[in-house]
């Protein structure tokens, strides 16, 4: 797995990697995989026990389906509010509301994940980033993550392997120098 | 590194051309209801084909188009046109589309709505002056209520 380009979703705040192969960069497939109903429909039925664990209660494969619809129309509004503000300093920017690192112990986004785990909403959607600064993030991925911890499923393995890559890329161009690995949890 | 520094860096690395996700989220945006309803009848064929085990290349050969367009179909972004809509009725055995008519349904306007919350409002409120009436006036020992309860269930049955 290559990645052989780059792009800025919001200018030097939001980016995302283009990996070989694709057609276009993560953030992009994201939103395409999250409104295509033959995708979700497919990855609701192949993961059905962990969708009807009880995790998120019980819930049908149409639910299932535009849930994740409106979910994802709803993250997408409020990024698009973001791209047209320009900045993420504001009470509605991405990094207020919705990045938390993913090692849980980490000490450092302590408050960030206290209002994670504080809000009670339980949305499945998850976009991985690298964060190369306060406000910079780069996205490697999505997933829709139905099981408590990360790698338990074979989609949010790729997505670590995905994650990794493209810190490796970016400490490459010298725009990484600590692991600052994290996923961007979707709250509505 | 400074932020000046980092931006340097990134101008000299990120592509020209903006992502792909603008222009894609506009058109999501622009046709949202639109899209609603294609991503709904999609749904519907894909959990049709599912439950009947059919595939899509069976549906293609059975409505003479091409196994791509079934596919193009099935992802929630197509604009069906009537005809499309009534030969995949056909072909699935199933209803996808019903036309509302005015003299078989209750319309409801915004200024009608107003009108049956207002008058949801005042029954509740009269429902509430009673409920609370009650509580203050009347004592039922329990024994009595399960009695009169009784006798209640006898007299009708």
């Amino acid at each position: 797995m290559k990645i052989v380009d780059i792009f800025a979703v919001v200018k030097n705040k939001l980016l995302s990697v283009q990996f070989e192969h694709n057609d276009c960069d993560e953030f992009t497939l994201a939103f395409r995989k999250w409104n295509d109903t033959e995708y979700l429909e497919t990855f609701f039925e192949d993961n059905k026990n962990d969708l009807q664990s009880g995790f998120y209660g019980a819930i049908s494969i149409e639910e299932a389906i535009f849930s994740t619809i409106d979910e994802a129309t709803e993250f997408e509004a409020k990024i698009r509010k973001v791209a047209n503000i320009g900045k993420f300093e504001t009470k509605s920017s991405l990094q207020d509301l919705v990045f938390y690192p993913l090692h849980k112990n980490d000490q450092t986004y302590k408050l960030q994940q206290t209002r994670a785990y504080g809000t009670g909403d339980k949305s499945w959607l998850r976009m991985f980033a690298v964060r190369i600064s306060p406000e910079c993030f780069v996205v490697s991925g999505s997933a829709i993550k139905l099981t408590g911890a990360m790698g338990e499923q074979d989609h949010t393995k790729i997505e670590l392997a995905k994650l990794k890559i493209t810190a490796a890329y970016l400490k490459e161009n010298d725009l990484l120098t600590d692991d600052d690995f994290g996923y961007i949890e979707i709250i509505n | 590194m400074n932020n000046q520094e980092m931006s340097n860096k990134l101008e000299a690395l990120v592509s020209k051309t903006p992502s792909k996700w603008i222009e894609e989220s506009n058109k999501r945006f622009e046709d949202k209801e639109g899209l609603r309803y294609s991503q709904q009848v999609a749904v519907r064929i894909l959990r049709t084909l599912r439950e009947k085990k059919i595939s899509q290349k069976d549906l293609a050969v059975l409505l003479k188009v091409t196994p791509q367009t079934v596919n193009k179909w099935v992802k929630g972004s197509e604009n069906f046109g009537f005809f499309t809509i009534g030969k995949i009725e056909k072909a699935l055995g199933i209803k996808l589309m019903h036309i509302y008519e005015n003299n078989n349904c209750l319309l409801i306007s915004t200024t009608n709505i107003s009108t049956i919350v207002n008058k949801v409002h005042t029954y509740i409120n009269e429902i509430e002056g009673t409920m609370v009436a009650q509580k203050e006036t009347k004592v039922i020992p329990l024994h009595g209520y399960i009695e009169d309860c009784m006798e209640l269930k006898y007299n009708h049955s």
